[in-house]
């Protein structure tokens, strides 16, 4: 096997492992890890320390690259565990490499949450704009919907449409993006619908 | 040498005083929504809460940079901003959690 063969499985396994635990840390089902620039900044940080330590297990441990299985699952869990509750304390001061990575994760998962909630509003917007068109192809297409929704959100279905109506906006745009607010899912359904 | 308490440990022990009232019982289960953004009257649906309520504890959690607002483009009361998790308010969350486990 070669050299660099030998290290790559501990790379797929250091982000896999990390990727999976910030994906269980956010709650969308297809989140854009992929637009965060911290989640690469942190997978090349695990990917540096789990490669770092699968050097030093091939190199001082006397392990063969035929060895990658273990090199692999020991550098990957290197990186993934025990440097992440790693303190070295010197009296009072010290470097606490769990605060760090800790602190470091949680960008991860702001910055993933915010590239969600940009998603959201685009795709809100867009399903806002199919419902609208079909609202205005037969008016009050969207009312049962409306009526549907209210209640959840503890408001009277009947008051809502007669204050679409006042309101002097687009009555059809304004059912449309209230409902795609409400539920985004039931709306992207609706807009489906023949 | 110790570090200094979060400027946020007082809404912590707030809501930890008045586990019952709405705004206690809203914040507990806000971190589900936040992650993926959602406007207050999304998070009022799924809580069955009212939107003002919710738009209330959302606007508290945001004067305090706990959660970033972001305009949704939707002319929709409650519905206008998006709400999603900063890195402090990841923090404020789990320290909500490990109040409430010692509650229970």
């Amino acid at each position: 096997m070669s050299a660099w063969l030998a290290y790559l499985p501990v790379l797929m396994v250091a982000v896999f492992l990390n990727t999976a635990d910030i994906y269980f840390m956010q709650s969308d089902r297809l989140p854009q890890l992929q637009r965060a620039p911290s989640y690469w900044l942190y997978m090349v940080g695990h990917g540096l320390v789990g490669l770092g330590a699968a050097y030093l297990l091939y190199r001082k441990s006397g392990l063969d690259h035929s060895d990658w299985p273990v090199v692999t699952m020991v550098s990957a869990l290197a990186g993934f565990s025990l440097l992440q509750s790693w303190t070295l304390k010197f009296g009072d001061k010290g470097i606490d490499a769990r605060d760090l990575f800790d602190a470091w994760k949680r960008r991860v998962i702001e910055d993933v949450s915010q590239s969600n909630t940009s998603r959201k509003r685009e795709r809100q917007m867009r399903v806002a704009r199919q419902l609208t068109v079909k609202e205005m192809a037969s008016p009050g297409r969207l009312d049962g919907a409306i009526l549907q929704l209210a209640p959840s959100v503890k408001e009277d279905g009947k008051a809502l449409l007669e204050g679409f109506k006042a309101s002097g906006y687009d009555t059809s745009l304004l059912k449309a993006q209230w409902i795609a607010s409400v539920d985004l899912d039931f709306a992207q359904s609706l807009a489906e619908l023949p | 040498m110790q570090n200094a308490s979060p400027y946020w440990l007082r809404l912590v022990y707030k809501y930890k005083d008045d586990p019952n009232s709405p705004a206690a019982k809203i914040v507990s289960r806000l971190p589900q929504f936040l992650s993926k953004g959602a406007s207050a009257l999304e998070i009022a649906r799924n809580l069955q809460s009212k939107p003002e309520d919710v738009a209330t504890v959302l606007q508290e959690l945001a004067e305090n940079d706990l959660v970033k607002v972001q305009p949704s483009g939707l002319n929709v009361t409650y519905g206008e901003n998006l709400y999603s998790m900063t890195s402090e308010g990841q923090q404020f969350f789990k320290q909500m959690a490990m109040q409430a486990s010692k509650l229970s």
